[in-house]
């Protein structure tokens, strides 16, 4: 694929360009859209860690925010009870979201498809309940303001707090996303895809796929996990919106959208439903029907994903090009080409 | 609606190619439009419109507004700075559970603003307006957006609890004046950690138009024995905490709480319980669709007969009572205003609103109009000098003046509104619709009075 390999030439360089692109930002960036590309890191390693899921493993996840919620109260009642730095707290969020899977798991994962769905959006819901219960502890539907945003010590005086915060998230989603890209590139990864197109034929090549399919699920639970404790620090707050499966749903958008199972897919999902949100939400309350709009197309043009686009308008160009020379029938125009193919498969039957 | 010709040559292939084009330049006009999110992007995008006509030029981010400012009609920016208008932001959940409110509150800031023509002391008044769906981490982000990127002079808004309190720390390291019009929740003003010089609050705590039916059930409806029903949420319990509180200091006997969740379909369970307990009435607080549905359901259920239903004016708001019908009469309940007091200042503005917007206003009308005076009166005190901010908080904090409710002034301590508490009946008016019928008044409540 001569294509392809042109691209795989030059993924280096394009990453390398993002990232100074992502380095310099504070200096060419105001404060509000440097806090709106903080909030696009942040899920994007939400919706890269739904990936390992949804993507990957094929397991249609709707109660991811359980574990993003987990990480943000993590966070919350450790600031808020205990003082605890941003380090050490996160770290506690990270095991926290783990804990969760590793206990979840063995419920969850007995299921598959729609039922898999099913269970991790009551799992979801029961956690919602808590949180909205539990209100001396939790601050109910009001959730816990309040919380400290931690900053870089190196960098305090000599950029804005928002900026400081910025370089933190950038580092720590960097960090993660590069081990993402190990896992998912790893022999356990491959392994998962494997799971995801036919789980019994693996099976029947020896893969423990039970085992493989938990371990994937802890990892998204702390990756999940991490990304809804650097949610908590960068708002100051968390509440019960975090954990709702409303937030589940628009994770899986991000990722339908960008590209289920594709490295860059959730990331392009992200931004997308993102800038929707903040930007066109300027222009028009509507912007949720738009968003609905978007979804629709890119299910119907583009079902792998928006990151597919520059392969798909290869593709249509070599088609168009192929389909060019051939002449036109002129009597029943209102057939559309794929009619006309019907009928001359009938016709040479 | 439909093409008036269905042109036969536009076959599948192309109008395909045209939606692609379509996503494609819908995609970049996104990004471009943010001029952020561009440097984001992590593919070799190999680009697939030719040149759109770029929706954002740049823009320099000091005073100009950005292309989605300038997108809402209202906002009109000279470059003079002397005649630059005053930017207020509005924020409130346009969409979602709570739109009807948001938009009442709307509508009463937009009638007091269009009184005085936009204008205060020679300068323009311009308004930003910003959908936080009710939802505290959109409302930080818009918060921001107002502050940062269009770089508000004060803002309005706060519908939600969660949002006003979620935005809290913001607004005070920011700076911003603020004035909160609906969100109740009692810590913003009353925890002496919490309040914050820069906010505000002409709507109410949580509790403070509510505990002063509890002295009134006792000593003027003769209930000594009550059930207390409210939504289960903050606010709900919040609410039931400072009535039950005053009620019980007034010599009453609570007989029983319930608390069904928010958004509940079917209240037969929960009424079920109810009228198994002994109690001479049952106070409830219950606000948008929940409370059509419990003045319906209590009324169907025949615990009306059984106990007379008493609660917080939510119950029976203006916008529902034609809904609610006869099942709403006789319900006596306690709010901070009636479309039906007495008083040339709330006829004056019940006309005001009915001529614009053709419906009687209920009391989200009439936090946003008392917003929307609140700041005309500061901003026209400083003689439109937004900038010293100093000034402008203290002329906001000094606002007095008599509104349709009775005389307005804030707690100088807790900057939050002592305001007059209205006891009303639902009842049949001379027109042959329902109104809320002012019983009784209580004066000077301030909320650090429960």
């Amino acid at each position: 694929m001569n294509a392809k390999s042109i691209s795989a030439q030059w993924r280096p360089a394009a990453i390398l360009g993002l990232l100074v692109l992502l380095l310099i930002a504070p200096f060419v960036l105001p404060t509000y859209p440097l806090s709106v590309l903080t909030e696009i890191l942040i899920f994007t390693l939400f919706a890269m860690s739904l990936n390992i899921l949804l993507g990957y493993a094929g397991l249609p996840s709707l109660g991811h925010s359980a574990f993003f919620g987990t990480g943000g109260y993590a966070v919350g009642l450790l600031a808020k009870y205990l003082g605890t730095p941003a380090p050490l707290a996160l770290l506690i969020a990270v095991v926290a979201g783990i804990a969760l899977a590793l206990i979840t798991g063995p419920f969850v994962l007995r299921t598959h498809g729609a039922y898999f769905l099913i269970l991790t959006l009551s799992l979801t819901q029961v956690l919602f309940g808590i949180v909205w219960l539990w209100r001396r502890v939790t601050g109910g539907d009001d959730g816990l303001p309040g919380i400290p945003t931690p900053k870089l010590p190196f960098l305090l005086g000599r950029v804005s707090d928002t900026a400081n915060f910025y370089y933190l998230t950038l580092i720590v989603v960097g960090i993660a996303i590069a081990t993402i890209a190990w896992v998912v590139r790893s022999p356990f990864g491959l392994a998962l895809v494997g799971i995801r197109e036919n789980e019994r034929y693996l099976e029947g090549l020896g893969y423990p796929t039970w085992t493989l399919k938990y371990v994937a699920y802890a990892l998204a639970g702390g990756y999940g996990a991490l990304a809804g404790g650097l949610f908590a620090y960068f708002k100051g707050f968390v509440g019960p919106g975090q954990i709702s499966w409303l937030l589940a749903g628009e994770g899986m958008v991000m990722v339908i959208l960008g590209g289920a199972g594709t490295f860059w897919g959730p990331a392009i999902g992200t931004i997308l439903v993102l800038l929707l949100r903040y930007e066109v939400s300027a222009f028009t309350q509507r912007w949720v029907m738009i968003l609905g709009i978007v979804f629709i197309l890119t299910v119907l043009l583009l079902p792998q994903g928006i990151v597919r686009l520059p392969n798909r308008i290869r593709e249509i160009r070599a088609q168009l090009r192929r389909e060019a020379p051939l002449p036109r029938p002129t009597a029943p125009a209102h057939h559309t080409p794929s009619e006309r193919a019907v009928e001359r498969v009938i016709e040479r039957s | 609606m439909a093409h008036p010709e269905p042109h036969p040559v536009l076959g599948r292939r192309v109008s395909r190619r045209g939606l692609l084009l379509g996503v494609g330049v819908a995609a970049l006009g996104g990004l471009l439009s943010a001029c952020a999110g561009g440097g984001a992007t992590p593919t070799p995008t190999s680009a697939p419109a030719t040149p759109t006509p770029a929706p954002a030029t740049p823009t320099p981010p000091a005073a100009t507004p950005t292309p989605a400012a300038a997108a809402t009609p209202t906002v009109v920016v000279t470059p003079a700075a002397a005649a630059e208008p005053v930017r207020i932001g509005l924020i409130h959940g346009y969409t979602g559970v709570f739109a009807a409110l948001a938009e009442n509150l709307t509508r009463g800031i937009q009638l007091y603003f269009e009184s005085i023509d936009n204008t205060v002391a020679g300068r323009k008044v311009t308004f930003i307006q910003e959908d936080d769906a009710s939802n505290p981490e959109q409302g930080l982000t818009k918060t921001k957006q107002l502050v940062e990127r269009d770089k508000v002079h004060l803002i309005i808004g706060y519908n939600h609890s969660g949002v006003a309190l979620a935005v809290r720390d913001y607004i005070h390291q920011s700076g911003v004046p603020t004035i909160v019009d609906n969100a109740g929740a009692q810590a913003l003003t009353r925890d002496p950690q919490r309040r914050s010089p820069y906010i505000f609050r002409v709507s109410f705590a949580n509790g403070q138009y509510e505990w002063p039916l509890g002295p009134y059930a006792v000593e003027q409806l003769g209930y000594k024995r009550l059930i207390f029903t409210a939504s289960d949420f903050v606010a709900g319990h919040e609410k039931a905490e400072a009535i039950k509180k005053a009620f019980q200091n007034a010599g009453g006997e609570i007989a029983g709480e319930v608390y069904p969740p928010l958004d509940t379909a079917d209240f037969a369970p929960f009424l079920q319980r109810i009228s198994q307990m002994q109690a001479d009435a049952v106070w409830a607080f219950f606000a948008g669709a929940d409370a059509v549905r419990f003045v319906q359901q209590y009324a169907d259920f025949g615990l009306k007969d059984q106990f007379p239903l008493i609660g917080v004016g939510d119950l029976v708001d203006e916008a529902y009572l034609d809904q609610q019908g006869d099942a709403a009469l006789d319900v006596v309940t306690s709010l901070h205003y009636s479309p039906h007091i007495d008083s040339p200042e709330n006829k004056a503005f019940v006309d005001a609103f009915k001529k614009k917007y053709g419906r009687i206003p209920n009391q989200f009308a009439y936090q946003g109009y008392i917003a929307g005076r609140v700041a005309a009166e500061a901003l026209s005190k400083v003689q439109g000098k937004v900038e010293d901010k100093q000034a402008l908080l203290k002329a906001i904090k000094d606002v007095q003046f008599v509104g349709p409710a009775g005389p307005f002034r804030f707690h100088p301590e807790t900057q939050n509104v002592v305001l007059t508490v209205y006891f009303r009946k639902v009842q049949r008016l001379p027109d042959g619709s329902l109104g809320n019928v002012v019983l009784g008044k209580r004066e000077n409540v301030d909320d650090l009075s429960f």
